[in-house]
């Protein structure tokens, strides 16, 4: 780029620049103080000193070490279960979103009468603030007299018995189950959108050629959704490995300990560092999550890069 | 040059309106608009069902009888209280006088931002002419281990009587007194209960109610077991564990084995205490331990939202949990009043804290509305507890309470080793991932301690004061 082209844009500059100072002072500032703070060690008795704070007794990255491999320290104590909860709620959940709101699209792709009424009673459990949905599953849930229970054991019998979901490894379907039930519309919205940006002569064609249903599906719907799948995919992602309000409002209301079967990153740190006052070990481990989620952005961005449009 | 002079008349209008509300801004000491008045901020937690209305209603007469002080009280959701005080403790922003949970402190003091009020206590001691006006149980929590003073005045406690249906107890031919007598007796006749598979009311009758992990009394409820037995977290000066010796163990296991063997069912350790109480209510349990808030909720009409002409609400008694073979030992809580250091106003401050925690008919009247004990001695020899028969026992309760180590680090120890492990252990008797297996309990009491080991360790290594302190304490007991 050449000052001259610069100068030729520098009307677009002014209007970047108060994003840009924004995004500064909102994120990469606050990003920068918690990784110093990750090397600090950052306790209740000196939380006064903030960023002035001495460095832990261990060396410079004597919190990294604490997480990763003290067996004393409850943040790394927990961290195991965390990790694979974590994995398994945001594959889980963004699988589920997805295919939840790719058989609504579909579905609502269709014409029939009452479909925008249809599209706005879909869209209802999106409205619905998280820690309400937390709240409200957290008795649905209930064992004896959840509606959840009663459904599938008194009047489905599709269940043996009533088996016990907020304690032990149903856990993860606890909190798994209401996530996608809160967020499938918006899987739905944006696959719908992209459904409607696919020219209905391309399915005329195929239609002329004999494709089948699937086949179209799977050589025109599929492929021609990619830039849509990559942003859900990116979403789901994100939103899953930092979720924190459903499963605090399930089982936050006191100990805040969900069970080695569904603590989350997010739950960990939270009850590990902030009720704790430790924020030097906290930050250590959210930069190792920060880490490991640039990584997998990086990822994506390199599969999908041309589906975005990126040279 | 006309159109400047239109701009004239609203010119004058604005500066004149800038001008008035400069004059306004300026206040009295506290940004009051009456420049002779003190204005004090006044933290508080919910303690009644209309906290603001009747905090304010309470400290009327204190501003009576103190024309020059005001005093603005607001009230912190719960949850949110401990990182709103925290934040004001390491900040020096605070309010003036704060209702700390007896728990917090110890964290808080050592943080430095508590006032030392020794005067306030020496002068309630000269007033009332004893030398403990409080709860014996108070006293840790106003004097933490390691602090140099006096740092908070009690006001409310937090006891936990036995609820009973004295129907059920009655019909199986048991006698509650003597049930509670030791835990083996209690045990027995619990499982008498259970046994005798009762039905009244058309409602199935469980013998006992015990809350699961997922609520915020889950060390409350065990440590009773723990001490019960003679056995603890911690030592009483804090710098030993004692949580994984057989004593503490045994406890545990003592604790568990009412889950274990369905006198308390599985089933209600998903649900909180909310839940198991709304169980008692309804007429399904035989024994419950709840704290004494849940009198005022039972004698409440039900169409004011209470519980009041239930069957359970008419076949209900309270008395003194069981006593452990270490003798009768029970969870205390409650809270505690202390002034923020950043005060402007400290004797201003001083005189509210000592109204609020020393005048027996205010903290009367408070424990009226809010159901809980009084900290203050002397209002137990009030009518509205020595005459009724459940408030009566509030007394008992709370001379057997035994306070938790009143150690800065408690706090931590609470909310991220105890409340993990012992839901990890509750998890493990409802067999939720296999069948009971007393090793992996005694596993997780195990690796708690070891991490409390560990979290002593750190907090003496990093503050050499603490030890000097430890000494010292050992030295004179």
């Amino acid at each position: 780029m050449t000052w001259r082209e610069i100068r030729k844009n520098r009307m677009a500059y002014w209007f970047l620049a108060p994003t840009v100072v924004g995004m500064v002072f909102v994120h990469l500032l606050p990003i920068i103080q918690g990784i110093w703070l990750s090397f600090l060690a950052s306790r209740k008795d000196n939380l006064i000193l903030y960023l002035k704070a001495p460095l832990p007794d261990n060396g410079v990255l004597g919190n990294y070490k604490d997480v990763l491999f003290d067996p004393h320290s409850p943040l790394h104590a927990g961290m195991m279960d965390a990790v694979r909860n974590t994995f398994w709620y945001a594959l889980l959940v963004t699988a589920g979103t997805t295919l939840a709101g790719l058989v609504g699209a579909l579905l609502l792709n269709r014409k029939f009468a009452g479909r925008s009424v249809a599209r706005t009673l879909f869209l209802f459990p999106w409205i619905v603030p998280t820690y309400v949905v937390g709240l409200l599953w957290g008795f649905m849930w209930q064992q004896e007299n959840g509606i959840v229970n009663i459904l599938l054991h008194d009047w489905l019998h599709l269940l043996p018995s009533k088996p016990q979901w907020l304690l032990g490894p149903n856990t993860l379907w606890a909190i798994i189950i209401p996530t996608i039930w809160r967020f499938w519309p918006y899987s739905m919205l944006m696959l719908l959108a992209g459904l409607q940006n696919i020219p209905g002569e391309v399915y005329e064609a195929a239609e002329i050629d004999g494709a089948s249903a699937w086949q179209k599906f799977r050589h025109i719907t599929f492929p021609l959704l990619r830039p849509v799948w990559s942003v859900l995919l990116l979403n789901g992602m994100l939103f899953n490995v930092y979720s924190f309000n459903i499963v605090i409002m399930m089982f936050g209301n006191g100990a805040g300990f969900p069970g080695k079967n569904g603590d989350l990153m997010m739950t960990a740190i939270f009850r590990n560092s902030f009720q704790m006052w430790d924020f030097g070990h906290g930050a250590a481990m959210s930069v190792l999550l920060m880490i490991v989620m640039l990584s997998l952005v990086v990822a994506w961005y390199r599969i999908f890069r041309k589906d975005l449009g990126s040279p | 040059m006309k159109k400047i002079r239109n701009f004239r008349l609203p010119s004058a209008l604005v500066a004149g309106c800038l001008v008035l509300s400069m004059v306004a801004c300026k206040g009295g000491k506290d940004g009051s608009a009456d420049d002779s008045k003190v204005t004090l901020r006044l933290w508080a937690t919910p303690n009644t069902s209309r906290p603001k209305e009747d905090l304010e209603k309470l400290v009327e007469a204190f501003k009576a009888k103190n024309p020059d002080i005001d005093v603005q009280v607001e009230i912190l959701d719960w949850s949110a209280a401990w990182t709103k005080i925290t934040t004001a403790a390491t900040s020096g922003a605070g309010p003036d006088v704060v209702q700390l949970g007896s728990t917090w402190i110890a964290s808080i003091a050592d943080i430095g931002s508590l006032l030392p009020v020794n005067d306030v206590l020496e002068q309630t001691r000269k007033e009332m002419g004893v030398d403990s006006p409080f709860v014996r149980a108070t006293y840790s929590y106003m004097k933490p281990l390691y602090a140099d003073s006096v740092v908070s005045m009690p006001w409310l406690m937090d006891v936990r009587p036995l609820f009973y249906r004295k129907d059920v107890w009655q019909k199986v031919g048991l006698d509650i007194k003597d049930a509670t007598s030791s835990w083996d007796k209690y045990f027995a006749a619990l499982e008498k209960i259970k046994a005798s598979k009762l039905v009244i009311e058309g409602q199935k009758i469980e013998a006992l109610g015990m809350a699961g992990k997922n609520d915020w009394n889950v060390v409350h409820n065990i440590y009773p077991w723990l001490i019960g037995n003679g056995g603890g977290v911690v030592n009483a000066e804090g710098d030993s564990v004692i949580l994984d010796g057989e004593k503490s163990v045994q406890g545990v296991l003592r604790y568990l084995q009412f889950i274990r063997l369905g006198i308390s069912p599985k089933a209600y350790l998903e649900k909180t205490t909310a839940q198991v109480s709304a169980e008692f209510d309804q007429g399904r349990i035989a024994t419950w331990q709840e704290s004494s808030t849940k009198l005022v909720y039972l004698e409440r009409p039900v169409e004011q939202g209470g519980a009041g002409s239930t069957y359970a609400a008419r076949n209900y008694g309270t008395t003194l949990p069981p006593a452990g073979p270490a003798g009768r030992r029970l969870f205390v809580g409650g809270s505690q009043l202390a002034i923020f250091r950043s005060t402007t106003h400290p004797k201003e401050a001083k005189a509210l804290l000592k109204f609020l925690t020393t005048d027996t008919s205010v903290v009367l009247e408070y424990c009226k509305l809010s159901g809980m004990a009084p900290a203050l001695r002397s209002v137990f020899s009030s009518p509205y507890f020595s005459s009724n028969e459940n408030r009566r026992l509030f007394k008992d309760l709370a001379d057997y309470g035994v306070p938790y180590p009143a150690v800065p680090y408690w706090g931590e120890l609470e909310t991220s080793i105890l409340n993990t492990h012992f839901g990890n252990i509750l998890d493990i008797a409802a067999e939720v991932n296999g069948p009971y297996d007393e090793a992996k309990v005694r596993n997780e009491l195990k690796v708690a301690a070891d991490q409390i080991r560990a979290l002593i360790k750190d907090q003496l290594e990093k503050k050499p004061q603490y030890v000097a302190k430890l000494q010292a304490l050992k030295a004179a007991r």
